[in-house]
């Protein structure tokens, strides 16, 4: 079987044009999922009266779903009950006015607050709980405590871990797919419809991702170095 | 002045304070001996609210506290009129040795930052570490840190600073630093709650002695009267076991 390179940078070129997809589809999972799973993640450590329970019962519902059977559920829904949804909060719009993707966001932004939740939980626990105490008792508030002691140092613990997830998300993106969202993988196809070059297509889809992933690496140990210098040595 | 008085406090079902009471004068020192597990960790804990009591009064100065049903604002002012001294140093990790004894002065006190880092550097010049200043805790010896950590506390000059066993951590060579240093706090008249295994420390800087022993106070009094004539069959056998015999030294 030849591989024809042609075909792998016309399929490049194609992928590439939908990236912009993709990175919604990356971006706004990763940054809703850091804000509310940082929240969640402090609620269960604090313990709070039952939102820290919920949430964990939640948490612990959800990650046991597919991001694809997630995804197909919440696409029929979409499908099936938006004309009547937008009726009810008398909204004068239909289904074809709205992009598909806020299917594909929505249901990444769920499994990215689950994965960033227990990543940051994780963090902190690993921060000696004598942090807080050495906080509060120079007479910080626990807000205080967090702001200045806490949070600096869980950042360097919970870039590796969160580098992870958004990796994840990024693999996950793909899926959507599925649902007929053209994002890198739909787009690097395209090409392959006319010309049956799929194997060119998923190599450059393959390429686009791992080029992805490996910024985001490079950037995730620059943030590191820069976010745990209190730990480095004298020698 | 501090009083505390019938302090209670249980962990699940083990009654760790069965009504404690103290009371200490201002610029006295308190000397907390007993055995692990006698409770002088948790009382020291429930005066600061790491652990909040179930039951008891404290009062500092002026302020009268409900220990069990003390408010927020209640627990953030009896802090900032305390200070403590963990076992285990407790340093800010991300901090260094400066930023740890500014942040209270700059973050809860409001000291304008100028003035704040002029009375932390005062503070640490003070406890020998002028030279490391902008080391990181884990740049520093165990004696450092804990320097650091009672720098820590006394910047902040509270009206009693309260040290869990602050040399228990350090091996005997680093012993004797910190001692010197809280001394000499102690000679600044500051009052301080010092639980501690060090009898020499006590015999020399405490005016007061309590010693603890399952969650009661046994026994309170002078040094000299605790340490030469204790009256209570229980400190006499804890003394007999720390005190140097007399005859050890021919041995």
């Amino acid at each position: 079987m030849n591989i024809s390179w042609d075909y792998i940078l016309e399929s490049l070129k194609s992928g590439l044009q939908y990236f912009p997809n993709t990175l919604k589809l990356v971006m706004i999972p990763t940054f809703l999922g850091l804000i509310i799973g940082t929240i969640i993640a402090f609620v269960q450590t604090f313990k709070i009266p039952v939102i820290g329970k919920l949430s964990r019962v939640l948490i612990t519902l959800y990650r046991g779903i597919p991001i694809v059977v997630a995804l197909m559920i919440y696409n029929l829904l979409f499908t099936l009950k938006f004309e009547a949804v937008a009726r009810f909060f008398r909204l004068n719009i239909s289904i074809a006015d709205v992009d598909q993707i806020i299917v594909g966001i929505f249901a990444l932004t769920l499994m990215s607050i689950c994965l960033m939740t227990e990543s940051i939980r994780g963090g902190l626990i690993a921060i000696d709980n004598g942090q807080f105490e050495a906080g509060y008792s120079i007479g910080l508030t626990r807000m205080q405590t967090l702001r200045r002691i806490i949070i600096p140092q869980l950042i360097p613990i919970s870039i590796p871990p969160l580098t992870n997830n958004v990796i994840g998300i990024i693999k996950g993106s793909s899926i959507t797919m599925a649902i007929g969202i053209t994002e890198v993988l739909a787009g690097a196809l395209i090409p392959g419809s006319k010309s049956y070059s799929f194997l060119e297509g998923y190599i450059a889809a393959a390429v686009i991702y791992w080029m992805f992933t490996v910024i985001l690496e490079q950037l995730s140990k620059y943030l590191e170095l820069r976010g745990k210098n209190f730990k480095r040595s004298l020698v | 002045m501090i009083e505390l008085k019938h302090a209670k406090k249980s962990f699940h079902k083990t009654e760790v304070l069965k009504d404690v009471s103290i009371r200490i004068e201002t610029g006295e020192v308190m000397v907390l001996l007993g055995s692990s597990g006698s409770g002088k960790t948790t009382l020291l804990r429930c005066v600061n609210f790491l652990e909040k009591a179930d039951g008891g009064t404290l009062t500092i100065g002026e302020q009268n506290v409900d220990m069990k049903r003390a408010s927020k604002k209640e627990i953030m002012d009896v802090r900032r009129k305390t200070a403590f001294v963990f076992q285990n140093y407790n340093l800010f990790q991300n901090k260094t040795a400066l930023g740890n004894v500014m942040e209270g002065l700059v973050t809860a006190r409001k000291t304008p930052k100028k003035e704040a880092q002029k009375l932390a550097e005062e503070t640490l010049a003070w406890v020998g570490l002028s030279d490391k200043m902008d080391n990181y805790p884990a740049q520093l010896s165990g004696g450092q840190q804990q320097r650091v950590g009672i720098a820590r506390a006394a910047v902040l000059n509270p009206e009693v600073i309260l040290l869990d066993e602050p040399t228990s951590a350090l091996d005997p060579e680093l012993v004797g630093e910190i001692l010197a240093v809280i001394k000499e706090i102690a000679q600044k008249g500051i009052t301080m709650i010092v639980a501690t295994h060090e009898i020499a420390f006590a015999q020399d800087v405490a005016s007061k002695v309590v010693f603890m022993d399952g969650g009661v106070i046994v026994e309170e009094g002078a040094p000299k009267d605790i340490f030469r004539h204790p009256k209570e069959e229980r400190t006499r056998q804890f003394l007999a076991r720390i005190l140097p015999s007399e005859d050890m030294y021919y041995i």
